[in-house]
């Protein structure tokens, strides 16, 4: 029987991989311009892990500021897109859901930055939906274009 | 003047052009897909080969399965083309990379199978298990 707040996960090359010890905090659907530029997919799904419960295993992540309190990480080698750090979010690492082994086992709570997305991408799902940030969580680093 | 369709990378190091309109537009579920983009589907837009030229930069390249080709922007990571060995004609964009991916929208789904759960596809779109030509 997997330990179910265990949650493990990597690049698409096997280069960086990560653990978690504690389930996410926070699971959310970001459709703001930067998300869907730096994955080049319709939106991006990111899990917040508390930082102490979480660790990078093996070849760390290359970061890119992509702007003044924000950074992504991918893999150097393949490229993957594997999650994002903010400065106003210093206590959790987001984690991309699509590096996750097992991505089904977490769940979303919401979609935010509603007014940046793609008009012909659509989820359909019940969720709450912000037209920015959520109240959940204040953001002051990407401004959704 | 002919039509010209450009995209790039987030942080601008890479761009691309087209010189013509993509000849089929899908999003995939598959896994690899999803472990290369992190998230939960992607979006392509298949152009001709010939058509299609970086401008600035060159993405690197990874190859993701003994027949696939992928690239990235080097600088910042974005995910930006795919292709396949046995179709030497295309190249796969990720749409979302595409200056206005608005203009662009998929009309099917490929890959299916892998979809995750709580993802759900556009009824309006045709689905295909994997592949749409297999």
């Amino acid at each position: 029987m997997p330990d179910p707040s265990i949650f493990e996960g990597g690049c698409l090359c096997g280069e960086v991989r990560y653990r978690a010890t504690a389930e996410p905090l926070r699971g959310v659907i970001c459709h703001c311009g930067m998300c869907r530029r730096h994955s080049g997919a319709p939106a991006l799904a990111f899990v917040h892990f508390p930082l102490d419960a979480f660790q990078w295993l093996g070849t760390m992540p290359s970061w890119f500021q992509s702007s003044a309190n924000a950074a992504r990480g991918f893999c150097s080698r393949c490229g993957s897109t594997l999650g994002m750090r903010e400065d106003v979010l210093a206590d959790r690492v987001q984690i991309c859901v699509g590096s996750l082994d097992e991505p089904s086992r977490v769940r979303i709570d919401d979609h935010v930055w509603t007014r940046s997305r793609v008009q012909w991408f659509d989820t359909r799902d019940g969720l709450p939906r912000f037209e920015r940030s959520s109240t959940a969580v204040a953001s002051l680093a990407e401004r959704g274009e | 003047m002919g039509l010209s369709i450009e995209g790039g990378c987030l942080c601008g190091a890479v761009r691309y052009r087209a010189t013509a309109p993509p000849v089929s537009r899908s999003i995939c579920h598959c896994r690899s897909c999803r472990r290369a983009s992190g998230a939960p589907s992607v979006a392509w837009s298949t152009f001709h080969v010939n058509n299609l030229v970086f401008t600035r930069g060159m993405p690197v390249r990874f190859r993701s399965s003994p027949e696939v080709m992928r690239t990235f922007c080097g600088v910042c990571g974005t995910q930006l083309s795919y292709r396949h060995d046995e179709d030497v004609d295309s190249i796969d964009i990720t749409t979302a990379t595409l200056d206005a991916p608005e203009q662009f929208p998929p009309t099917k789904e490929i890959w299916i199978e892998h979809k995750l759960p709580w993802e759900r596809a556009n009824e309006a779109m045709r689905h295909y298990p994997r592949t749409s030509t297999g």
